[in-house]
């Protein structure tokens, strides 16, 4: 695998990171979903769904959904932040950034913020006939969110990152 | 005549940073990339008896996952509780077939295709099996690349628990079965995370 490293690509997967962060932070600050049954209304933002489970005694459930849709789509968006933003600025990067590379590389798979979007849809049409439903301002926020995150994995390599990051050979 | 895999040329790659190494004598214990600090190995240590547990219980869970409850709509006091089948159905009641297929792939034939695809791999390595292995390798990562949509169906429950909420009106809980279908899709991710798939190729011959 030989390329010439690019600062396009750094360019590129640092602006999307930071577009994704404000989204990320829009998209958990206002309600997500409103529920309008019989005149009661009940507003639901993305952090719910993990916590409800919290509250209906299910700790295990709860969690693995706060990671996948809120802990680790937040790590890698400021990890690929902290890791690019000194190449940017044309210095190298630090030794004990590395962990935190193999960090983001491992837990990418369990980013899940796509497959929350297609369980909303499913959760809606469900509901269809009990309630109405009212999108909230953080589902627009969120449906590009994952727009940017899915054109950050594209574009992302820690290729630029690995080929700066300084060590030593081993004699 | 044998493929010549990085291992068999004296190499090793980091599978972190994907550094090319000339392959360490190993002396004592774990050899870490000096670059990035990964672990080295050329295959991952004891990968088909790990993949193997992982297998063997997430199949256990899929029966559960499958016959129990995941949640129950509560209205009035009543419970409905609804296997993730009866889920599929109801959508599919409600005419919303592109949205029940959807579902039913991610939720019932996905997570059965994982235990079947990852345990038929694991016997044609053991098999020493030489058939296919390029199409044997693409299935893999076609696994490996499916299963995390798997998890819809978890938060399909996280949403509806948090949405409906109408104290002794209506509410909507998670019901016995979530856990072991969360358990199954977990232990098939890691299933297919343990699994080597360059263990294919150390008995793929040319023809
Ligand atoms: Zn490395």
């Amino acid at each position: 695998m030989l390329r010439a490293p690019s600062h396009g690509g750094i360019d590129r997967s640092l602006a999307l990171a930071l577009t994704g962060f404000i989204l990320f932070v829009l998209a958990n600050s206002f309600p997500f979903l409103t529920l309008d049954a019989q005149g009661q209304r009940l507003d639901s933002t993305l952090v719910s769904s993990s916590l409800s489970l919290y509250a209906w005694d299910q700790p295990i459930l709860g969690t693995l959904v706060l990671l996948t849709t809120f802990v680790f789509p937040l790590a890698e968006l400021l990890g690929v932040i902290y890791l690019l933003l000194p190449l940017r600025l044309g210095r190298r990067p630090a030794r004990h950034s590395a962990g935190l590379a193999r960090f983001l590389q491992s837990t990418q798979p369990w980013g899940m913020l796509e497959i929350f979007m297609l369980a909303v849809l499913v959760a809606v049409v469900k509901l269809g006939d009990i309630a109405h439903v009212i999108p909230g301002l953080s589902l627009y926020a969120f449906a590009a969110l994952i727009g940017t995150m899915a054109l950050l994995s594209t574009t992302l390599d820690l290729f630029d990152y690995w080929e700066q990051l300084p060590w030593e050979q081993p004699s | 005549m044998k493929f010549l895999t990085a291992r068999n040329a004296g190499l090793i790659a980091c599978d972190s940073c994907h550094l090319l190494l000339r392959k360490p004598v190993p002396r004592t214990g774990k050899h870490r990339c000096p670059r990035c600090g990964a672990t080295l190995h050329s295959r991952i240590p004891r990968s088909l008896s790990k993949t193997w547990a992982l297998l063997i219980a997430a199949t256990i869970l899929y029966i559960p996952a499958n016959t129990l409850p995941v949640m129950s709509v509560v209205y009035l006091g009543r419970g409905e509780p609804s296997t993730i089948l009866q889920g599929v159905m109801h959508l599919l009641a409600e005419g919303m077939w592109p949205l029940a297929t959807i579902v039913f792939v991610a939720s019932i034939f996905v997570p059965l295709l994982k235990l079947v695809v990852l345990s038929g791999l694991l016997i044609s390595i053991r098999r020493a099996s030489n058939w296919r292995t390029l199409d044997r390798t693409r299935l893999y990562r076609l696994t490996e690349f499916v299963g995390r949509w798997s998890m819809v169906d978890i938060f399909v429950i996280g949403v509806l628990t948090a949405l409906v909420q109408f104290g002794n009106l209506a509410s909507i809980e998670p019901g016995a079965g979530a856990l072991s279908f969360a358990a199954v899709v977990v232990l098939t991710m890691f299933a297919a995370h343990t699994f080597d798939p360059r263990l294919l190729w150390d008995h793929a011959q040319h023809d």
